[in-house]
């Protein structure tokens, strides 16, 4: 299986997803758009990255239910609204703290929930933390992988509300490593996309 | 239908207040980008995008702006190019280095969108810098550079004209209306880029 992401076309998103550090972990790259036209079940993932326009990927929510009722896997990044396409969500979004790492003993509290995950072979406490953006109410079952200092879940994994995989984030890496700035963004990448592709390649798929 | 320019909305919006207030006042009419018809440019005077803007989708309307701008209307771009859309555009060079020092910005040339604003207005926020800023686009040829970055002075900022009026102020980092540390200059720098985006046909109808 492999993994199919989504290119809105935004200087980040090109640069990100395009670019040599990335590109290769992207079986396919296409416009929001296409996915109407696309066997959605050739892959493993679906990948919709980092302040995608939710305007953009509304009207093909209902095929991305039954993608992920047949045992897809979407992942949603940060600041896309995913609210907005994706089922059972509960989002709630915070005022962003940019100068935190100015403050005496600078913290912004993000915290890794799930420690034994094997995303955290590849990710530490270096590699979570820039900004925050907001943060999900999960439902029962869900497996949180990373929280803000409230213990709000800012990563997680709902397996409970379709019979496919809903990993969900409020981080934003795409856009400031796209954006050539946030070298804790761009380590987040580096562990993120080759855990997902390693997941992916293992036939994740379940349903 | 009274001068205007469009903002080309390329997220799920809402504008930032400094632009609301210029669309409540009919000189910026709002438009997304998924639903931009050639008829919106030939009605408008200026055009202005933001670091949200698809630019595979401009890619494909290199002939629409190139009319446009021929024709005198004014474009103003926020962001990083990565797909020129513009004869002779360059993509977006990035700082090499992005120390403290090295994103200090400098006024090159007077300009009337920062009369009596100085450089140091637009330094940092909260006392983080790089809003401004992490690198430039390549000017096109006969540009005026107007504001520069880091110790070489590289071209943050710049503005180019076409014969009949038309043109492109070129500003490569996060929105402009959204960088200062005051955010009353940032609703002087919002009316001000709206005022040079009217101008070119406004210029050109009366002469």
């Amino acid at each position: 299986m492999s993994i199919l992401a989504v290119n809105a076309g935004t200087a980040y998103q090109i640069e990100s997803l395009e670019g040599p550090r990335y590109h290769h972990f992207f079986n396919r790259i296409v416009r929001p758009e296409a996915l109407g036209d696309i066997d959605l079940d050739e892959y493993g993932a679906l990948l919709v990255p980092c302040r995608t326009a939710a305007h953009r990927i509304m009207p093909l929510a209902d095929r991305l239910l039954a993608y992920l009722d047949r045992g897809g896997t979407v992942v949603a990044m940060g600041e896309c609204h995913s609210e907005r396409w994706l089922p059972g969500i509960s989002f709630a979004p915070v005022e962003t703290n940019f100068w935190w790492w100015l403050e005496p003993g600078g913290d912004l509290g993000v915290r890794i929930a799930s420690p034994e995950h094997p995303l955290f072979k590849r990710l530490g406490p270096r590699d979570i933390a820039w900004h925050l953006h907001g943060y999900f109410d999960t439902p029962a079952g869900a497996e949180v992988l990373l929280t803000d200092r409230e213990g709000h879940a800012m990563l997680y994994i709902d397996e409970v509300t379709t019979r496919g995989r809903m990993i969900l984030t409020s981080l934003d890496p795409f856009f400031h490593h796209g954006h050539h700035f946030m070298p804790a963004t761009t380590r987040f990448l580096d562990g993120l996309l080759p855990w997902l592709a390693e997941d992916v390649a293992n036939g994740r798929r379940t349903a | 239908m009274r001068p205007h320019a469009l903002l080309i909305e390329s997220d799920d919006g809402p504008p930032p207040a400094p632009i609301l207030r210029l669309i409540e006042a009919g000189r910026l009419r709002l438009v997304r980008q998924v639903d931009l018809q050639a008829s919106d440019l030939d009605a408008a005077n200026g055009l202005i995008v933001t670091v949200y803007f698809d630019q595979i989708d401009f890619a494909a309307r290199q002939g629409t702006i190139a009319s446009f701008i021929a024709k005198g209307g004014r474009m103003v771009f926020n962001g990083h190019v990565v797909r020129p859309f513009i004869d002779g555009m360059l993509p977006f060079v990035p700082l090499a280095s992005q120390r403290r020092s090295d994103l200090t910005v400098e006024r090159l040339s007077p300009h009337p969108v920062f009369a009596g604003i100085s450089a140091e207005a637009h330094q940092t926020q909260k006392g983080v810098a790089g809003f401004y800023g992490r690198g430039h686009n390549p000017p096109l040829p006969g540009a005026t550079l107007l504001t520069g970055i880091g110790p070489d002075r590289l071209p943050v900022d710049w503005e180019w004209f076409a014969t009949g009026g038309g043109g492109l102020f070129v500003h490569g980092g996060n929105d402009i209306w959204g960088t200062a540390s005051n955010a009353d200059v940032d609703v002087v720098i919002a009316e001000r880029i709206v005022d040079w985006a009217l101008a070119g046909r406004s210029a050109r109808a009366a002469a």
